[in-house]
C-alpha cells in the first residue's frame, strides 16, 4: 500500500527527525510518496517568474549536511521510500495550502508541534499552521530539544537519538 | 613583446581602423552622391537647352524658359551644348571623334534614350529630344565643379583629421595602458621584496571589489598559508627534538644517578624497567613521528582494497577494548543503509584502522572512559562515521589549532597523549579523499564526523 505524505521541513538536518521517527515507528508493509514542504515566497517581478527553476531554488536552499543527512535517511529506509522529494509551497492561504494537499493527493501529514522552524530565508514562513488546518490526517512527532549538541546543524546531528515524546 | 605594448598597438590598430573605415565611407558616399548628383544637372540643362533650341519658335512659351535659363541658371565652368540631328541610318563616329567620347555613348542614346560619360572631369550627358524639327541628340557638357573642388577639399579635410585623430588616439593609449598596468607593476614589485625570511609582508589592499583587488586579496591569503606551513615546520622539527628528548634525558639521568655509586640488586632492577618504560614511550613516539611524515607524502602509493566500514569499527572497537578493557564503546547500527553495498569503500586498512583507533580512543580517554557511541550510515557519495563522546571537549579557541602536531589543548594536563594522533588522522583522511571534522563544547563534549568516499554510488 503506498501513502502520499507532507512533511514541512526548514531545511535545517534537525526537521528531518520528523521523517527519521515517523518511518522508524510505522509499519513496514507501508510504502511511503514523501515530500518535504518548506513554505517560501517566490518573487514575483516578471524577470524572476521568467526564469524561475524551481530545481535551481531547492538547490540554493539546501545545504550539504541537510542532502547528506536526507541521504543517509533515504538509504536507511529505502524498502518504505517509494519517492521522496522536496518542494515549495508559495501560497498564503488556507485555501492555497488545502488545493496543494488536494492536488498532490495527499493522504496524511506528518509534523512536529513544538519545534521551533528556523526561518532561512526572509522569504520562508511556517506552514504548519495551515497544515493542521487543512483537514487531512495529521500525525505529530515531537522530540526533546537539544541545543548542547557540538555535532549541531551538521549531518553528524541525523545520528543522535534523541527522546522521542508523542 | 610585453602585454602593455601588445595593448596600446591593440588599441591603436583598433581605433585606426574604425577612423579609416569611418572617412572612407563619409568620402565615397559624399563623392558618389554628387557624381549621380552633376549629370542630374546636366540632364536638367539638356532638355532646357533642346527645349530652347528647337522648340525655340513656340513664341512666349520659349522666351520665358530662355529668361530662366539666363537668369536662374548659371553657366557651369566648361560648358558646351551641341545638337546633332538623327537621321536614319547616321552613323555619329566623326561626332564621336570630335567630341573624344566613345561610339557607345551615342548609340546607347539611340538605343535607350539617354547617356552618360565622363573624362576626368569633363562630364558628358546626352538625350535624344523629340522636337517639332525632328529627333535631335543634345550632348551637355562641362567641368563637375563639384568633384575638382569641394570632393578634392573632403578628401584633404579626411586625411588630415585622421592624422590627428591617430596622434589623439596614440596618446590615450599611452595614458590608459599605463593606468591599468601601474598596479600590475606595483604589485610585481612589492612580491620580489617577499622572501622566506620576511613572509609576514602583505600587499597593501585598496578596493576589494574589482578585479585587482581580488587578485590582491588571493595573493595576501596564499601567503597567509604559506607563511603558517613554513612556521607549522619550523615548530615540527623543533617540537619532535623536544618530545624526544624529554624520555632520553629521563633515561641518561635515571643511569647517571644509579651509576653514580654501588646499588644494590633491587635499585639496578627498578632504574632498568624505568629504563625499558622511558625507551618503549621513545619507541613509541618514534613510531608516530614516522607515520605522520610517510603518510604526510601525497606521492606515496599505499595499498588499496575494497573494504566495508562496519566491518572496520568493529575490529577498531576489539583493538581498542585490547588495549584498554575500561573503554566503553557502543556502534550504533540505527542509521545502517538497507543495501550494505553502500558502506563499500576503497582505502588502506591498516592506515584507516589506525586513523579510527585514534579518534575513538581520544573519546574514551578524554571523557574517563564513560560510553562513546559511534554511529555509521551512507549518504549521497560518502559514508559517514560519527564519534560522539560526553568528555572534556576542547575550548573553543583552540579548535583550530588541534591538528597542529604536538598541539595539546589547555585542558588534557591531567590526560597523556603526543598531539600527534589527530594530524596523523586527518593525513590519513586525506589520503583517501576523505573529509574530518570536529566540533565540540567545553564539558559538554566532543563529535568527530569522518567522510569517506563509497566504492559504489
Amino acid at each position: 500500500m503506498v501513502k502520499k505524505i507532507v512533511i514541512p521541513i526548514d531545511f535545517s538536518v534537525e526537521s528531518l527527525n520528523q521523517l527519521k521517527h515517523f518511518l522508524a515507528d510505522s509499519d513496514n508493509e507501508f510504502k511511503f510518496d514523501i515530500i518535504l514542504l518548506h513554505g517560501y515566497q517566490i518573487e514575483t517581478s516578471i524577470t524572476s517568474l521568467l526564469y524561475f527553476s524551481q530545481r535551481q531554488l531547492l538547490n540554493s536552499l539546501e545545504s550539504e549536511s541537510f542532502k547528506e543527512a536526507l541521504a543517509i535517511l533515504v538509504n536507511k529506509f529505502s524498502n518504505q521510500i517509494k519517492s521522496i522529494k522536496t518542494a515549495i509551497f508559495s501560497g498564503n492561504n488556507l485555501n492555497a495550502m488545502k488545493n496543494y494537499l488536494e492536488a498532490n493527493d495527499i493522504d496524511e501529514i506528518v509534523y512536529s508541534s513544538n519545534y521551533n522552524f528556523k526561518k532561512l530565508n526572509r522569504r520562508s514562513f511556517e506552514i504548519t499552521k495551515y497544515l493542521i488546518k487543512s483537514g487531512v490526517k495529521t500525525q505529530i512527532i515531537n522530540w526533546e530539544n537539544n541545543l548542547f549538541m557540538p555535532e549541531k546543524d551538521t549531518i553528524s546531528e541525523i545520528f543522535s537519538t534523541v527522546q522521542i515524546n508523542n | 613583446m610585453n602585454t602593455q605594448l601588445k595593448i596600446k598597438l591593440l588599441f591603436l590598430a583598433a581605433f585606426l581602423i574604425i577612423i579609416i573605415l569611418f572617412s572612407g565611407l563619409i568620402y565615397f558616399s559624399v563623392s558618389n552622391y554628387s557624381y549621380k548628383d552633376f549629370y542630374h544637372l546636366l540632364k536638367i540643362r539638356a532638355v532646357t537647352s533642346a527645349k530652347v533650341e528647337l522648340d525655340s519658335d513656340f513664341g512666349n512659351k520659349a522666351d520665358g524658359i530662355v529668361d530662366f535659363r539666363t537668369n536662374y541658371l548659371e553657366k557651369l565652368p566648361n560648358e558646351m551644348d551641341y545638337f546633332y540631328e538623327i537621321t536614319p541610318n547616321k552613323n555619329f563616329t566623326q561626332e564621336a571623334k570630335q567630341l573624344n567620347v566613345p561610339i557607345s555613348f551615342f548609340n546607347q542614346i539611340l538605343e535607350v534614350g539617354e547617356s552618360e560619360f565622363n573624362f576626368d572631369n569633363q562630364f558628358f550627358k546626352g538625350i535624344k529630344y523629340t522636337s517639332s524639327q525632328g529627333d535631335y541628340i543634345v550632348i551637355v557638357t562641362a567641368e563637375n565643379y563639384y568633384d575638382s573642388h569641394h570632393i578634392t577639399y573632403l578628401r584633404e579635410i579626411l586625411v588630415f583629421a585622421v592624422v590627428i585623430a591617430l596622434i589623439f588616439a596614440l596618446l590615450i593609449s599611452l595614458l590608459l595602458s599605463k593606468s591599468i598596468f601601474h598596479p600590475l607593476n606595483l604589485i610585481t614589485k612589492r612580491v620580489k621584496d617577499i622572501s622566506s625570511e620576511n613572509l609576514h609582508l602583505r600587499l597593501e589592499t585598496k578596493n576589494n571589489k574589482d578585479e585587482l583587488g581580488e587578485l590582491i586579496n588571493t595573493f595576501n591569503n596564499m601567503l597567509d598559508r604559506i607563511e603558517t606551513s613554513f612556521e607549522t615546520q619550523n615548530n615540527f622539527i623543533s617540537n619532535a627534538s623536544h618530545e624526544l628528548r624529554t624520555p632520553l634525558t629521563a633515561i641518561i639521568g635515571q643511569a647517571d644517578v644509579v651509576l653514580s655509586k654501588p646499588r644494590n640488586q633491587e635499585v639496578y632492577e627498578d632504574t632498568l624497567r624505568i629504563i625499558l618504560s622511558e625507551a618503549e614511550k621513545l619507541d613509541k613516539k618514534t613510531q608516530a613521528l614516522l607515520f605522520l611524515a610517510q603518510t604526510g607524502f601525497n606521492g606515496k602509493v599505499q595499498k588499496f582494497e575494497m573494504m566495508r566500514m562496519d566491518q572496520l569499527l568493529w575490529d577498531v572497537k576489539q583493538t581498542i577494548l585490547n588495549l584498554n578493557p575500561q573503554g566503553k564503546i557502543h556502534i550504533d547500527l540505527s542509521m545502517l543503509p538497507e543495501d550494505p553495498k553502500k558502506l563499500k569503500v576503497n582505502g588502506n586498512e591498516q592506515l584507516l584502522h589506525l586513523a579510527l583507533s585514534n579518534v575513538i580512543s581520544n573519546a574514551c580517554k578524554y571523557s574517563n572512559n564513560n560510553i562513546v557511541e559511534v554511529s555509521i550510515g551512507a549518504g549521497n557519495s560518502y559514508v559517514i562515521i560519527v564519534v560522539k563522546d560526553s568528555g572534556i571537549g576542547i575550548p573553543k579557541e583552540e579548535l583550530r589549532y588541534i591538528y597542529d602536531p604536538f598541539f595539546r589543548a589547555s585542558n588534557c594536563k591531567n590526560y597523556e597523549g603526543y598531539g600527534i594522533g589527530l594530524p596523523l588522522t586527518r593525513n590519513i583522511i586525506r589520503i583517501h579523499k576523505g573529509d574530518l571534522l570536529v566540533t565540540s563544547i567545553e564539558n559538554k563534549g566532543t563529535t568527530v564526523q569522518i567522510k569517506l568516499p563509497m566504492m559504489f554510488t
